[in-house]
This record gives structure tokens, sequence and C-alpha cells, in this order.
């Protein structure tokens, strides 16, 4: 069995007296796209930062595709909040300072990178003169030099336009995609997340509260499936849903309709008893959980 | 230490070079040499005629290629120079950590240490450079208008210039064992002018105390960082060279060196 490619186990990191991260275990599997998830202040961003051994760990491993160390870093590609460039120096020459310090990569590499996140043609520009997207792909650009296997983003969208966020969300499912990279992505943008990920954890103060497939996790909650109802008679039909087996009211669902849980009956079986009831039904819909109520329901603290 | 510690160190170089402290220190060079000679002409041309306690100005003057000279590497260190020098050194380091540039370099599979002796390297060449760009005019400039001196005078001050130096590795160490704690940097330029005053006033303070006969007072005095980096005076001074100044550097460079790394080591770079 191959080593996870990122698996960290009791990481710990205090800042005084306050404790950012606290006992945090990830494993994250080669091929994944992982979605790390918390609150502001939740910690994710000073766990990268330990993860990439950028700021000391008081306790715990991270280990990388089995190794740890500067051994470990040679599998990862970084880009820790918005990235930093010389931006005297062109594109290309900053990315020739990464290859340069990283001991791995050549001029096809750089080239390949460009390619890749769309810079090329604008790479012998001087940084200064491009637009938050494009250091925003830079960045990713740079993080992709060397090869790595596996990549490390730490909200790669931030201050980005709808436009520039969706390029930068097709470019990471593209990189998933075709390069085969396992990718670890911080970010607080639950829809991001969901249209990317295909795993993700979620921290509060520190800690691993949940971690798991997305849709497994999102359905996994509880054994009750959703429904809102509507009838004709809306008096009638909350009358007769007390004395149906396996239903119970939940209470108002959208456009005035009752919010139903089903235990043990299918939504047709619902449909079937409602009309055999005597209840003409107007809508069944079955109600979708998506990660931001996971996330809402298993986090204490606002979205940001 | 890395096997590419060369590629390292060229990417640094196009940093140092690339910033207006690094290029100004270039210019400068070859200008300081350029404005010596000049200024010695023009000297010469008003001051012939004149004596001062007796003796010609022009003989005072020294209008020699060692004249040149001894006036390019004066003014090169006395003020400029080792302010880009700092500046350089800052912003390589402090700079770096407050633009947040330095974190793409360390989330690589490189070793802090390696990071940093890219780094001094850098700064070394950028020294070694601006002296040879000062060296090379001053002896053109200065062969041109005077000849070529019959003595050893030459041989004598690329001595001075080699002592200079090591003199700026001693100030590129003291700077980064400050910028390592400073992510700002005009900080460290206030805090190294701060400490370098303090070194005057002190050094002041012993050589006053050695005069009256304090024990260890004058030695003391040429140990301090100050007097360690002004070993380049030794070239031409009336009892030449003096190996405390040197032992001084040798031991600034080594101290201040291991507080850099040490401190680079542990420091986080958030």
């Amino acid at each position: 069995m191959t080593a996870p490619a990122l698996m960290t186990r009791g990481l710990t990191r205090r800042f005084g007296s306050r404790t950012a991260v606290d006992d945090l275990s990830i494993e994250v599997q080669e091929g994944d796209t992982y979605g790390f998830l918390g609150p502001n202040g939740a910690g994710k961003t000073t766990a990268i930062r330990c993860i990439l051994g950028l700021i000391k760990k008081d306790a715990g491993d991270v280990a990388i595709f089995g190794e740890t160390g500067l051994a470990a870093r040679r599998h990862v590609g970084a880009m820790v909040e918005t990235p930093a460039f010389h931006k005297w120096m062109s594109g290309r020459a900053n990315l020739e300072r990464a290859v340069a310090f990283a001991g791995v990569g050549d001029r096809a590499d750089i080239d390949r990178a460009l390619e890749l996140v769309g810079l090329k043609g604008r790479e012998e520009e001087p940084v200064g003169t491009y637009s938050l997207g494009m250091r925003q792909r830079l960045g990713i650009a740079r993080a992709l030099v060397g090869r790595p296997r596996l990549l490390i983003l730490d909200e790669p969208t931030n201050g980005l336009d709808p436009r520039g966020m969706k390029e930068v969300r097709d470019l990471l499912a593209n990189l998933a995609r075709t390069e085969k990279l396992t990718i670890f992505i911080s970010s607080h943008l639950l829809s991001e997340i969901e249209a990317l990920c295909s795993r993700v954890g979620i921290i509060e103060d520190g800690r691993m509260i949940a971690e798991g497939q997305v849709d497994e996790l999102v359905a996994g909650r509880s054994s009750v499936q959703e429904v809102d109802v509507a009838a004709v008679d809306m008096a009638a039909l909350g009358r007769v849903i007390g004395g149906l087996d396996g239903v119970s009211l939940l209470g108002d669902g959208v456009e005035g309709r009752l919010r139903l849980g089903l235990d043990g009956l299918s939504v047709p079986g619902l449909n079937r008893s409602l009309l055999d009831a005597g209840i003409e039904v107007e809508a069944l819909v079955p109600v979708q959980k998506s990660l931001e109520d996971l996330f809402l329901a298993l986090t204490r603290k606002e979205i940001t | 230490m890395v096997p590419h510690l060369p590629r390292m160190v060229v990417a640094e170089l196009q940093a140092v070079f690339g910033r207006w402290s690094g290029k100004a220190a270039l210019v400068l060079s070859i200008l300081i040499p350029l404005a010596a000679a000049a200024a010695k002409v023009g000297l010469e041309s008003q001051a012939t005629e004149a004596s001062f306690n007796g003796m010609p100005i022009d003989q005072m003057l020294d209008l020699t290629a060692v004249g040149v000279l001894d006036w390019s590497l004066t003014a090169r260190n006395a003020f400029l120079l080792p302010a880009l020098l700092v500046l350089a050194t800052a912003a390589s380091v402090s700079g770096e950590l407050g633009d947040n540039t330095l974190r793409a370099v360390l989330c690589r599979p490189v070793s802090r240490v390696s990071v940093m002796v890219a780094k001094l390297s850098a700064l070394s060449i950028l020294s070694l450079a601006s002296l040879f760009l000062s060296f090379l005019p001053g002896v053109i400039a200065g062969v041109s208008l005077y000849g070529m001196p019959e003595d050893a005078g030459i041989g004598s001050i690329a001595l001075g210039y080699a002592a200079s130096w090591l003199s700026d590795l001693g100030l590129i160490a003291m700077t980064l064992a400050i910028s390592v704690f400073l992510r700002n940097v005009g900080g460290v330029v206030v805090l190294l002018i701060l400490y370098l005053m303090i070194d005057k006033a002190f050094g002041l303070m012993l050589k006053g105390l050695g005069v009256i006969g304090v024990d260890g007072a004058t030695t003391a005095q040429k140990y301090l960082p100050g007097n360690a980096l002004a070993c380049w005076e030794g070239w031409n001074a009336a009892d030449g060279w003096d190996p405390n100044q040197f032992a001084a550097l040798a031991l600034l460079f080594v101290v201040t060196l291991g507080v850099s790394l040490t401190r680079f080591q542990r420091m986080d770079v958030p």
C-alpha cells in the first residue's frame, strides 16, 4: 500500500496560551482533491504553514508521500495566501528563481507551467504590471515548477472577481484531471470546494471535526430524508401527516410548503400514502443537502 | 550544503543587482574614483602656487596615482557604499520577509542555512564587484594623469581595497544579524546607525580610559565592531596593519553570522 500523499498526526501549534492547531490529524490519499474548510481563525493557514515547514510545530508529525522534513518538500508545490513576487522581475524570472532554489526543473518545465496556467506570451512582462488574477495564476505556475506530486493551495481565489475565481477553479480541475495531481486546497468558499473536491476536512478551533467524502458526509449525517410537500388543502395535509408511519413534521419548507422528514419511507411511498389518504399533492420536492448545510451544522461560527 | 547552491547564488545575484541599492552601488563605485581624479586635477590647477604651513599644497595633495586611489577608497568607505551595502543586505532579508517573497523560497526543499549562505555569497560578490569597479577606474585615471608610481604604492593600496572587502563582509554579517529580527528595511538601517553611534561613543570612552591608564581599555576598544570595520585604514596608517583589528573583524563575522543562522533556522516565516 502506498503512503498517503499527506498525513499529519497530532499536529499542534500554540501561540502563547492560544492553541491555533490542536492535535490535528489529516489524511489525503494520492489523487484526492481535498478541501480544507473552516471558519475564519479556525487554524487552516497555520496548519498549512506547519505542513510546509514555514512555522514550527509544537507537537505532531507531518509526512508527505511517507517522507518528512526537507525530503518531503521535494514532492510539494505550494501557494500560501496571496502570492508575492519580485515585482520588477518578469514572470519568467520569478519562476527561474523558484527553480534555482528548488534545485529541480528547467526552462521546459517553466514553459509547461506557464502554458498550464495560461500565461504564455505574458511571461516576459514585469510582474508589477500583472493583474491580481494573473499573479494568482503565476503563483500556481510557481507551485507547479519542479513537477510536484502534491499541490497545497491556501485560499487560491482570495481577492479575485467571479471571472477570476472561475478561471482558477477550472484551472485546478484541469490540473487534477490531466496532471493527476493530488490537490490540497483551503478555502472558505463552500461552493468552490463542493465543485472541486472529492474529500473534505472541516476544522474548528484548530481541531478536525469532520473528514471524509463530500457526498458521504453530506448524506451520512442522518438517515432521515427531508422533503417539502404542498397540497391543495394544506390543513388536511397537516392532519394526515400525523397518522403516517415513518413521517415527521419538521417545520415550514420553502414557498409555504411543509418540510417533512422521512425515516424508512421513500418519496414515492409518501406520495402513494398521501393519495390514499385523499390528499391532492401539488408538489413533492426532495430537499438536497449541501456542504454548506453540513458546514453550518458542524461549526458554530459564521461563514465569511 | 545543497548541490544546487551555485544556482541559488546566481538567482540571488539577479535579485541583489536588480534592486536600486545594488545598481546604485555599482554606478557610484565607478563614479567615486573618477570624481577623486577630477578633484585632484581641479585642486592642482588652483593650488600649485599656494602653501600651507610652509608646504606647497600640491605636495599635500599627493598628486600621484596612489593619491587618487587613496581619496577614492576613503570616499568609498566613508559613507555611501557602506550605506548601500546595508540597504542591499536589509532588502535581501528583512525586505523579503516583509513582502513575503521569502516564503515561496522556504516552501522549497532547501535548507535555511543554504538560503542564508546564498544571500551572503551574493552580497559579498556585490561588495567585491563594487571594489573592483572602484579600483580599476582609479588606477586607469591615476596612472593616466600622474604616471605609474615607481614605488610599491599601488600594491599597498590594493591591500587596502582587499581589506575593505573584509570590512564589507563584517558589515554585511552585522546587517544580516539585525535583518533576521526585523521585517522592515528602514528599521534595520536605523538600528544599525544607532548601534554604530553607540559603538563610536563607547570607543571614545574606552580610548579615554586607556589614556588615563585603565588596564585593558585600549585592547577592548580595538575589539569593538566599529574599530574592526576600520581595518582597511591600516594600509597607510603610521603603525601599519593592526592584527587586533582583523582578529576583531573575524570575531564579529563569526558571531553575527552565527546569530543570523541560528535565528533564521528557528524563526517562523508566516
